[in-house]
């Protein structure tokens, strides 16, 4: 009885010990040759090191380097625990969206916000759903690259690139996609979130709702294609200020920007994402 | 003790230990930087007619206290000043504020506040406009029209309804001092629309946001109260615009501990993301996202704030 206590007691403390704040911050590298975390050697290249010692001081913690196969690997020791962030892409993400959550992307130079999009149809009309939309007609809010690029990408990471659908229609803007929409031209209507809060969601309650009658077949933002991914049970302090702490750095330490964000073509700034940044949500 | 109870008492201690550590989530960070802090204050100015508005604080207060594990308390100024004074002598910690009042805190406090986020739109710009606004049923249609007739600001402290507008007026070749009839300061964007509305001025200076003049706005002093339904919409028309005015900025003073700086910015910078519904709902616009920024962002304004100082110190200090 008393050699199951002690085990007993050894296991809970161990346990409890666990959970005590932890002296260090364990990133996943992917190199040829795996092995265990270890603080960076005398080798590591100076934008590596200024990463590192970036987080390091911000975060008052040992920063160590985990060497790991690939992606996948990074993202079954991240969901075992035995690490803290990794750069995962869509596929490794997948099998460990339930551990683990995104929290940072990439805005490209030049880019826009990853903003939502809304595919609208009227709610008494044919289409319910987005499969629904196939050989169909779409009305764009314009042709800029928020009301125009973007929604079609949108569209595209769920399987509906352009070929699905029967035409495409550039409106001139939001109101005149809906006009599009209204009179039988198009069967469905593609806006930023923005643009259909504007149309759809007025200010002035005198003004005359417009999109009542409409139903929301998708709201849903462009699935990013990789995104530094922490554990879903890491404290919000820490992923606040892991996030806090990337999102300026363009600004502050530009080697170290360089280097962490050389995974991304023309990389602007780090911007958070929501959990599921990584898959295609309906 | 005998070993029996030793035994136990270690089981129980044990079993303690682990409940206490039950639901708590891994921290990765020091938490010393909390030392001896017991609550963080943060300024705001405005009304509190908006329930948007009201609410907006509200949330930001919840997540910043949450986030950072201490009280934060709002202190509310009725005016740009309050804040300004707020912040610059280290009453507060943090800011919420336009471009002309960090420029004002710039000018006193220099790197001891530094602005950190501001908001970039869906269609990625990261500014606001100031409009010249007139009654629908005036005959001013152009600025030209505004020639002796009288105007109202915001207040002396405000970006977009006094120091960006007159400086954009100048670069149009008007004097802003000498070429309407009358000016006068409303003392607020609420005020100066009700004095626009009651005939006080012929036209009056507004933020106009969520869009561009091209596009139209969405978002501004005009918008709140036609959604409070004080006033309409239809009754005023936009005949001159100056922009984009870089957003309003979160402030911070330097001189508090990092992980306080970097805790807000990664709270406020995770909020539409976390919570987009609730976004929405506080006013925002969906799509809308917070980005880092430095001073070097409101460098135009910083100069024009400077530049406005000095040309009423020549004036003998009249605004």
């Amino acid at each position: 009885m008393r050699k199951i206590l002690l085990a007993v007691s050894a296991i809970v403390l161990v346990a409890a010990t666990a959970k005590a704040p932890a002296s260090s911050l364990r990133i996943a590298a992917v190199t040829p040759t795996p092995g265990p975390c270890a603080p960076l050697d005398a080798t590591a290249a100076p934008g590596e090191k200024a990463y590192y010692d970036h987080l390091a001081k911000r975060l008052d913690v040992k920063v160590l380097k985990c060497p790991v196969a690939d992606q996948a690997a990074a993202a079954a020791a991240l969901a075992a625990g035995s690490l803290d962030m990794a750069l995962l892409d869509r596929v490794s993400f997948a099998p460990v969206a339930g551990a683990t959550r995104a929290i940072l992307t990439i805005r490209p130079e030049g880019g826009l916000n990853r903003i939502p999009v809304v595919v609208a149809a009227p709610a008494a009309g044919p289409v319910k759903r987005l499969e629904d939309l196939r050989g169909k007609t779409l009305a764009f809010g314009g042709s800029t690259p928020a009301a125009r690029a973007l929604p079609s990408r949108v569209l595209a990471d769920r399987g509906f690139g352009a070929d699905v659908f029967k035409a495409e229609l550039a409106a001139a803007d939001a109101e005149d996609a809906l006009g599009k929409l209204r009179s039988g031209e198009a069967d469905a209507m593609v806006l930023h979130a923005a643009a259909w809060q504007r149309l759809c969601m007025p200010d002035d309650p005198k003004a005359k709702p417009l999109c009542k009658d409409l139903t929301v077949l998708l709201r849903a933002r462009p699935q990013a294609t990789q995104a530094i991914v922490v554990r879903k049970d890491i404290a919000d302090e820490t992923r606040y200020r892991l996030i806090g702490i990337h999102m300026p750095m363009y600004l502050e330490n530009r080697v170290a920007f360089s280097w962490a964000s050389s995974w991304a073509p023309k990389a602007a700034e780090f911007e958070p994402t929501e959990a599921l940044a990584l898959v295609a949500t309906r | 003790m005998d070993r029996s109870a030793w035994f136990s008492a270690a089981a129980a201690v044990g079993l303690l230990a682990v409940l206490g550590g039950c639901g708590e989530k891994q921290k990765v960070v020091s938490g010393d930087w909390r030392s001896g802090i017991k609550e963080i204050r943060m300024a705001v100015s405005g009304s509190n007619d908006d329930p948007r508005i009201v609410k907006r604080r509200s949330v930001y207060r919840a997540r910043l206290s949450e986030a950072i594990g201490l009280p934060v308390k709002l202190y509310e100024s009725s005016d740009y000043n309050g804040v300004i004074q707020a912040l610059s002598s280290g009453q507060v910690d943090l800011a919420q504020m336009a471009g002309g009042g960090y420029a004002n805190v710039d000018a006193q406090i220099g790197p001891l506040a530094a602005p950190i986020l501001t908001l970039r739109q869906a269609e990625g710009g990261t500014g606001y406009y100031s409009a010249i606004v007139v009654r629908a049923d005036s005959p001013i249609r152009t600025l030209a029209d505004m020639k002796g007739r009288s105007l109202g600001y915001v207040d002396f402290n405000s970006t977009s309804g006094y120091l960006v507008p007159r400086a954009r007026l100048r670069d149009e070749g008007i004097d802003p001092d000498t070429y309407f009839g009358k000016i006068s300061f409303a003392g607020g964007h609420t005020q100066a629309v009700m004095a626009l509305a009651n005939g006080q001025f012929d036209a009056t200076i507004l933020q106009a946001s969520g869009g561009d003049p091209v596009n139209g706005f969405s978002r501004g002093a005009l918008h709140t109260m036609a959604r409070r339904k004080l006033v309409d919409l239809k009754d005023f028309r936009i005949i001159w615009t100056a922009g984009p005015i870089p957003s309003e900025a979160f402030v911070v003073r330097t001189d508090r501990p990092q992980p306080l700086i970097d805790t807000v910015r990664g709270a406020m910078g995770a909020l539409p993301y976390d919570e987009p519904d609730l976004w929405v709902d506080i006013g925002q616009l969906d799509g809308s996202a917070y980005t880092s920024v430095t001073r070097e962002h409101y460098k135009d304004v910083i100069a024009l704030r400077a530049a406005d100082i000095a040309q009423r110190r020549g004036q003998g200090g009249r605004p």
